[in-house]
């Protein structure tokens, strides 16, 4: 008899201990005009128990830096891929040209640096970077690949609110993941995980300040989807989404957040006790069938052992106040003037088709094509899409290039839910709804190289559910020749210069590659006046192939670096 | 009843999934190895040889890293019973700057190789045991002249920690030296995924 009790108070105990939580990890915020992104294949120990899994690192194991931007700064980013296989680094949310956009066309070969740059132009607010090679994406972003982007400006600068990261200001990726017998990651025919994973830590917890604080919350699941509130239901405020600060706080006790999408969101902490917990859960059960995660069973590609109950995303744990704890929820924050419907001058429309058997989600019929341009738009048009979804299953619809305006659900701004009032770069799209937005398309014309436009589930993005558009305008240039290219001094230690005597060519896209053909350098619309750095490059003889704008033709020198 | 039914749908796909890329009991034709420590090698290099761990190796990849030394192990604790272990390189060298025939005899001379480090340019013997990473471990035994595939699989189930490893490779060699068939002659492999070369 005393042996039984002293069995089930060993056995409590045990119990106890399984059910530890792991402090999540806060990436490492870097904060710099050049970036170096080194991306890794790695280990990383993310079961209890047994292997390590293999992951995909940014300059570390899984989860990269957290990179930080100021708007109106150039930014350099040089990303070289120590991967067994290609790559791309998208800019999600990100208005920059479509050549540096790291879409599905910019593939960085294994051993080749990417070296795309801009001038950032994106309000205050929490973006990120992911991977998107067509058919790869699943399995790369499952694997960790990505980080996160937080944009600084004058204006939310300004704003008395938390900004001190890691803490009071956290970023929070949420995830989840499915292992094989292995501990693998599985990636193929399974649409959700099993166990939590946030910023790439197992058992995830998180401990804050007993104070008001700021997620930065970001959906960085396959597909499953997050109707997020605390464990005691307490209210919180949104103030911010995909594109920034909106224009003033918004008070729930829910939100939904999709895949691809970002919540900024304070909650006040300062009335808890300092060692008390509480969980940032999903409430998830009940759903209509589309919600993606609502599905019941807890196995194969549909099932999982998350969906459609009330689990916990985040465990939180309160301890105590900074020094000088930001007080107060602010009433006003921005002054924002969104597009209206009426702005448009052109109206467009997709249709979500397929998803029936063996047939993937597509738009209007047609999967994904590399060679297809599906919508070609006019520099600075204001545009208005609606995409409609009348098809088996709701989906995250993105677009690159513009932060857009919701101007209706279902055709009316009142169905609009208060949670996505700002400029977004991401909507859910339910079943049975149509989306109307409206956007403007400045700055970046390219007839060439375009944007995309897709839902952000990973395996319907893979399997096709992917279009893209071009933005042009009308100035031409003049092809270059051969002989307008002079690269000098050549051989070279330091610096490669290009001259071109056509001041009316341009140069769009110089690749360099060693004496085997081997990529090493990709620098896409290079800014000829700074000159190429080559001085990392070892002594040999390298390619360069000169991509003319006006005619596409590559134009073949040499060079010597010594 | 559901859950039932659900099972039945699904233990067929996961069967064949599994099997796949299978090459157990598979005959393997005898190949010719150029290796960047031992020189060129066939299988009557190894007088009386009674088996052999061939292991799918490569320079850059975190999983394969982890076992330069298990690989060299395995071969100290069954050469004298007539088992040789022989690393073998299918990556692409064109595409993989770490992988090139002299980067393969730094690895093999600075991690003391004691098995050859064979260079699978044509990525051929890869194919016949359709190889799918690195590491990834085949033993074939020899069995009335043929030599047959009698695990395939992991080298192990513990990459950073070799001590508490369950050793998948050595416990099939060793079934198999008792005159035993193998007890768990599958495991599943992970790692680097080996890209063939269209021919
Ligand atoms: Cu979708």
């Amino acid at each position: 008899m005393k042996n039984r009790i002293l069995l089930l108070s060993f056995l409590f105990v045990s119990l106890q201990s399984i059910a530890q939580f792991n402090e999540i990890w806060i990436p490492t915020l870097e904060d710099a005009s050049t970036y170096n992104l080194n991306v890794y294949d790695t280990l990383k120990q993310l079961r209890p128990t047994g292997n390590q899994t293999v992951t995909i690192g940014v300059n570390g194991d899984m989860w990269g830096p957290t990179l930080v931007l100021h708007k109106g700064q150039d930014v350099q980013m040089n990303v070289t891929n120590h991967l067994n296989d290609s790559t791309t680094v998208h800019w999600h949310g990100l208005h920059l040209p479509a050549v540096m956009d790291g879409g599905p066309h910019q593939v960085i070969p294994p051993g080749a640096t990417w070296q795309p740059y801009w001038n950032v132009t994106n309000r205050a607010g929490t973006y990120w970077y992911h991977p998107h090679l067509h058919t790869m994406t699943t399995e790369q972003l499952m694997k960790g690949m990505g980080g996160f982007i937080i944009i600084q400006d004058d204006e939310e600068a300004a704003m008395n609110l938390p900004r001190t990261y890691g803490e009071d200001d956290f970023p929070i990726a949420l995830s989840s993941r499915r292992y094989t017998a292995a501990n693998q990651i599985v990636t193929a025919n399974s649409a959700y995980g099993d166990y939590m994973l946030v910023n790439g830590t197992s058992s995830p917890q998180l401990t804050l300040p007993k104070q008001l604080v700021r997620l930065r919350i970001l959906n960085v699941e396959n597909e499953r989807g997050y109707n997020l509130g605390f464990s005691d239901n307490r209210n919180f405020y949104i103030i911010a989404n995909d594109g920034g600060m909106l224009n003033a706080p918004v008070q729930v006790n829910r939100v939904k957040l999709m895949v691809g999408e970002r919540v900024e969101i304070l909650v006040d902490l300062s009335g808890d006790v300092a060692g008390s917990t509480l969980d940032l859960k999903a409430y998830n059960t009940g759903f209509p069938l589309g919600f993606p995660g609502g599905e019941p069973g807890t196995s194969g590609t549909f099932g999982s052992l998350l969906n459609n109950i009330d689990f916990v995303a985040l465990h939180l744990v309160v301890t105590n106040p900074t020094a000088n704890p930001i007080v107060g929820i602010p009433s006003a924050l921005s002054n924002e003037v969104y597009w209206t419907a009426n702005d448009a001058t052109v109206n467009r429309t997709l249709t979500v088709t397929g998803g029936q058997g063996p047939v993937p989600f597509v738009f209007d019929n047609l999967g994904f094509n590399m060679t297809t341009i599906n919508k070609t738009v006019n520099l600075d048009a204001i545009e208005k899409w609606t995409v409609t979804n009348n098809q088996i299953f709701g989906h995250s619809f993105h677009i690159h290039d513009v932060e857009f305006k919701i101007v209706a659900r279902n055709g009316s701004a009142a169905n609009v839910g208060a949670h996505e009032q700002g400029w977004k770069d991401v909507f859910y799209l339910p079943l049975g709804e149509s989306v109307t937005f409206v956007a403007k398309f400045s700055d970046y014309a390219d007839a060439e190289h375009p944007f995309m436009y897709h839902c952000h589930f990973g395996l319907h993005e893979d399997a096709g559910m992917m279009g893209q558009f071009v933005v042009v305008n009308n100035v031409s240039t003049e092809e270059i020749n051969d002989a307008d290219i002079t690269l000098f001094p050549n051989p070279t230690q330091e610096v490669l210069r290009i001259a071109n005597s056509n001041v009316n060519g341009r140069i769009y896209y110089v690749t360099i590659m060693n004496e085997l053909g081997r990529t090493v350098m990709m620098l896409p619309s290079p800014d000829l006046s700074r000159g190429i750095d080559v001085s990392h490059l070892a002594s040999g003889i390298y390619l360069v192939q000169l991509t003319d704008k006006a005619s596409k033709k590559i134009i073949v020198k040499k060079f010597i670096k010594e | 009843m559901n859950r039932i039914l659900l099972v039945f749908l699904l233990a067929p796909f996961l069967l064949q999934a599994q099997s796949e890329f299978s090459v157990l009991g598979k005959e393997i034709v005898p190949f010719e190895m150029h290796s960047v420590n031992k020189g060129k090698l066939t299988f009557d290099s190894f007088p009386n040889a009674k088996g052999f761990a061939i292991v799918f190796f490569c320079n850059h990849c975190p999983m394969a890293k982890l076992y330069d030394e298990r690989i060299q192990e395995l071969e100290r604790n069954f050469s004298a019973q007539g088992v040789h272990v022989i690393a073998v390189n299918p990556m692409d060298s064109l595409v993989y700057e770490e992988e090139s025939w002299k980067e393969m005899m730094k690895r093999a001379s600075r991690m003391n190789y004691i098995v050859p480090y064979v260079q699978d340019g044509s990525q051929n013997i890869a194919r016949q045991f359709n190889a799918q990473h690195t590491p990834q471990a085949f033993v074939i035994w020899k069995e009335e002249n043929h030599w047959v595939v009698r695990y395939e699989g992991s080298f192990d189930d513990n990459g950073e920690h070799p001590q508490s490893a369950t050793p998948f490779v050595a416990n099939a060699i060793t079934d198999l030296l008792q005159g035993k068939s193998v007890s768990m002659p599958q495991s599943e492999s992970f790692g680097c995924r080996i890209f063939y070369r269209k021919k």
